[in-house]
């Protein structure tokens, strides 16, 4: 629990965050036919408790896409919507492409393409950066409060929480963008970080 | 030959597909292991393949269909645009398409179909 980040370190992390969303959001502008707005990332570092806390108030239901990845860190990037803009995200994506579908049996689908595109874009830059391929498994879906998409852990183990508020223009669809790391990983990010930064390894 | 766990990205990439060309005949498969039983039986001119499944991943699953459809070409179309992936997709010979799926996606697969 003792594996903090200075500020050089959330500074590369954000700027690493930033070309990996920005890809994502291109991609996934194309995949809903709409601008996607981006904040500037914020990197921080939150026990789960409190990163739920931040996602929004307990027991507002959300989808919470997950691609775990593992490499030479592991853990889970979440792509998390509010629960009732499920169905206009659906409609966007599925909409038009295949029209006499019943849009209510894909949804969870097209949830998770949504969060296939932009997870994987993130972590393509992450991968790129810092030198290292991830494996990644196939993508699934959470439906619940903050608690339930951060994912059955101990309230206080520490994640990465990298928020991203993105807002799709014309639908007004907003979200956000986490990744959770365990403090072992946390510590392969440090040092995987250091070595982008050029600093020796004894200060990993 | 689509190939893609997720269904709804069959349906998109069938209906831009089929916009283009309404005369030709779509095989959906939800996995690698599907599509090497699917080959076997339906005829097929050529694959499109997703790369994140369940079993076998895509490159695997597209390896083991050269194997029995040495002359038909295979595309890889997945959002896992990590460099490392694309190099070991292109080196294995066959053709990289980064998701989302979208009609510009569709147009390149049909080309190497010649259409």
């Amino acid at each position: 629990m003792t594996v903090q980040l200075d500020a050089e370190q959330i500074d590369a992390l954000s700027e690493i965050f930033n070309i990996g969303v920005g890809k994502a959001a291109a991609a996934m502008g194309a995949l809903m036919h709409d601008e996607v707005l981006l904040s500037v990332p914020h990197v921080s570092i939150f026990t789960v408790s409190e990163a739920a806390q931040q996602l929004g108030a307990a027991g507002s239901t959300m989808y919470g896409v997950r691609q775990p990845f593992r490499g030479t860190f592991n853990g889970d990037a979440l792509l998390i919507f509010p629960g009732h803009k499920s169905l206009e995200i659906v409609r966007i994506v599925a909409g038009q492409s295949v029209p006499g579908e019943d849009l209510s049996a894909i949804e969870q689908d097209a949830m998770t393409e949504v969060g296939n595109v932009m997870l994987n874009a993130c972590i393509a830059a992450l991968s790129d950066l810092l030198g290292n391929e991830f494996q990644l498994s196939p993508p699934s879906i959470d439906v619940g409060d903050s608690r339930t998409i951060l994912g059955t852990r101990i309230q206080n183990h520490l994640v990465v929480f990298l928020h991203i508020r993105f807002e799709l223009l014309t639908s007004q669809i907003e979200g956000f963008v986490v990744f959770v790391l365990n403090t072992t990983s946390l510590e392969g990010l440090r040092a995987a970080v250091n070595r982008l930064l050029g600093r020796p390894a004894e200060m990993d | 030959m689509i190939v893609d766990d997720s269904r709804m990205s069959r349906l998109i990439l069938q209906g831009l597909i089929l916009q283009a060309h309404p005369q030709w005949t779509i095989v959906h498969a939800s996995s690698g292991e599907e599509a090497l039983q699917l080959v076997r039986e339906n005829p097929v001119d050529l694959v499109s393949m997703d790369f994140n499944m369940a079993g076998m991943n895509g490159l695997e699953a597209a390896l083991a269909l050269r194997e029995i459809l040495p002359a038909v070409p295979i595309a890889i179309l997945t959002a896992n645009v990590q460099t490392a992936v694309q190099g070991r997709i292109e080196e294995a010979g066959m053709v990289f398409i980064a998701k989302p799926i979208t009609a510009s996606a569709a147009t390149q697969l049909s080309a190497l179909a010649g259409a």
